[in-house]
């Protein structure tokens, strides 16, 4: 691979067909209204919704990235076009009879925990709600990364 | 140097097989061949798990049925290897993340079984990127980055490799194998197995394979069972094929699609064999080149690479024209909502009570999920997860999702 790696010249001709130069549109992001807001109350939320924390303000960061992503398609316009829900589009997918053709596997199922107790997963107990902290303390720059904790 | 290891440097699967039918190689050398050169090749970290004992004892029963002329398909006797997120059955499937570190499946997905019945002989689970979401050079694995085998200074120096500059590589100057697939395709590429399966959602079998300079092969989503294949993106996952050649992605291909009623979105389709012809004739082959597809920040030697594509089409006979994807600039964008959706939903099943890693916090079941899930994801993984929840908001679905499916 490396030693027979050609060196293009800029000067080859392109095929007819290549196009010389980026054919993409410039999005303007100023006409694009702020839908995806993420703020305090947002962190914590998600917080709460994803049972994981954001470790540091670069993970608050992360999300705001993706969401400025996201709201470059507003540009698209989608009017009167039918929503895709299956990747097969019409076809129908493959539906099996109602008939038990598997079982007893008890063993099987209980193997991979890491905590059982008499054929039963054990867990504490619920009904209690998470303890979620304020999202300001991913501004405090003293504040430690919680991975490093 | 024996033969048998000299044609594992070139090899393709019909022509290994006829030297397995004819006894001049037998399965069993076969196999500890790619056992050694995969011992030899550790530093390249492409391997989480190993089968060897088990390979050895399928190779001796490959072996009888080959020598009584009784072999099952062209893939019996030939060594190969599958991703770790392939459940295996008994055999440890890690996703080279902490939080299914000891998992070991009950079941085998259908695609490997369907290689197995063939008899294909399974080696090893390989690396790939945590959870298959990080950066797209497969470092983020629990047991560490995957080594590009180019320009890599192996230890026993088989081969000596040093740079156009005269300067030799160092051992800590070691290039990226591409990911999620990065194992599979150090694998096949060095010859420790002759064919690989990987997972493809974006590209996970395809980039690493152009990094390591094999043939990666996404199939049309459909064609082969997700049964036992950890779902990252269950719209757009597929399992995929690495191999040296053309030819053999097209027998592993042929060998393992089908449809499965263990997966209601697998397509049967009429003709599932899957063989190229020896003599391939494009003439009149309407060839499209997407216009949009030069996108702003394309290199000058893809562009060129680009274009000796469509030249080499033309020489052969094929109508190369150009065509139009107006969307394609979006599809990024597209993709990087869809995926974060669907990956916060999968992600949603660990949460250390039936299976994975399991935290020491009891103090309640939230906490628990929480304690457990924060040490077994890493920071990608978990940006995902928040990304995809965010766009799951009641207040997001209409605005962001909705307008998602129709672009």
């Amino acid at each position: 691979m490396f030693t027979s790696r050609r060196s293009y010249s800029q000067d080859e001709k392109l095929h007819k067909s290549i196009p010389a130069k980026p054919t993409w549109h410039d999005v303007d992001r100023s006409t694009l209204s702020k839908r995806g807001v993420v703020d305090d109350a947002t962190v914590e939320l998600l917080e709460r919704l994803s049972l994981v924390n954001f470790n540091n303000q670069a993970g608050v960061k992360t999300l705001m990235d993706a969401v400025a992503l996201a709201d470059t398609l507003q540009v698209v316009d989608t009017t009167g076009v039918v929503p895709m829900d299956s990747v097969l589009e019409d076809r129908d997918l493959n539906l099996r009879d109602d008939i038990i053709t598997d079982g007893n596997c008890k063993e099987d199922v209980m193997r991979n925990a890491a905590l059982t107790f008499e054929d039963y997963f054990v867990a504490p107990p619920g009904n209690i709600p998470l303890e979620t902290k304020p999202a300001s303390r991913y501004r405090d720059p003293d504040e430690e990364d919680q991975d490093k904790r | 140097m024996h033969r048998s290891s000299y044609r594992l440097q070139a090899y393709q699967d019909p022509k290994l097989a006829k030297e397995l039918r004819s006894g001049e190689v037998s399965v069993s050398e076969l196999c500890n061949r790619c056992k050694e050169r995969a011992s030899k090749l550790n530093s390249l970290n492409a391997l989480v798990t190993t089968t060897f004992e088990q390979a050895e004892k399928h190779a001796l029963e490959s072996n009888q049925r080959i020598q009584s002329g009784n072999a099952r398909h062209i893939l019996d006797g030939i060594p190969f290897a599958v991703k770790d997120n392939f459940s295996t059955k008994g055999i440890r499937t890690t996703c080279a993340s902490k939080i299914l570190q000891n998992y070991i499946p009950a079941y085998t997905a259908t695609v490997v079984e369907k290689l197995e019945e063939c008899g294909a002989i399974l080696m090893a689970k390989q690396i790939w990127m945590n959870l298959q979401w990080g950066d797209s050079g497969c470092t983020d694995s629990i047991f560490g980055p995957t080594r590009n085998p180019w320009l890599y200074p192996y230890k026993e120096r088989e081969v000596t490799v040093q740079r156009s500059d005269t300067q030799e590589v160092q051992d800590t100057d070691w290039f990226i194998s591409g990911g999620s697939s990065g194992g599979s395709a150090v694998a096949v590429a060095t010859g420790m197995v002759l064919g690989a399966l990987g997972s493809d959602t974006g590209g996970s079998t395809r980039m690493p394979a152009s990094i390591c300079g094999v043939v990666g092969l996404k199939p049309t989503y459909g064609l082969s069972s997700r049964h036992g294949l950890i779902p990252l993106v269950n719209s757009v996952d597929v399992p995929g094929v690495l191999s040296k050649t053309v030819d053999d992605a097209a027998v592993i291909l042929g060998a393992m699609c089908g449809a499965d009623p263990l997966d209601s979105t697998t397509v049967s389709l009429p003709d599932q064999s899957f063989q190229l012809p020896d003599e391939i004739d494009i003439k009149g082959l309407k060839v499209g080149i997407p216009q949009e597809y030069h996108s702003p920040r394309l290199e000058e030697e893809v562009l060129q690479s680009w274009s000796k594509a469509a030249d080499l089409f033309e020489n052969a006979g094929a109508k190369v024209i150009p065509v139009s994807l107006p969307h394609t600039q979006y599809s990024l964008a597209c993709y990087s909502v869809l995926c974060a959706v669907e990956v916060a939903s999968n992600m949603a099943r660990y949460d250390g009570i039936e299976f994975g890693h399991r935290s020491q916090d009891h103090s309640s079941t939230e906490a628990l999920y929480a304690a457990s899930r924060h040490e077994g994801f890493n920071q990608v993984v978990r940006g995902r997860i928040f990304a995809g929840n965010f766009f799951l908001l009641r207040r997001s679905v209409l605005q962001i999702c909705f307008n998602l499916m129709t672009t």
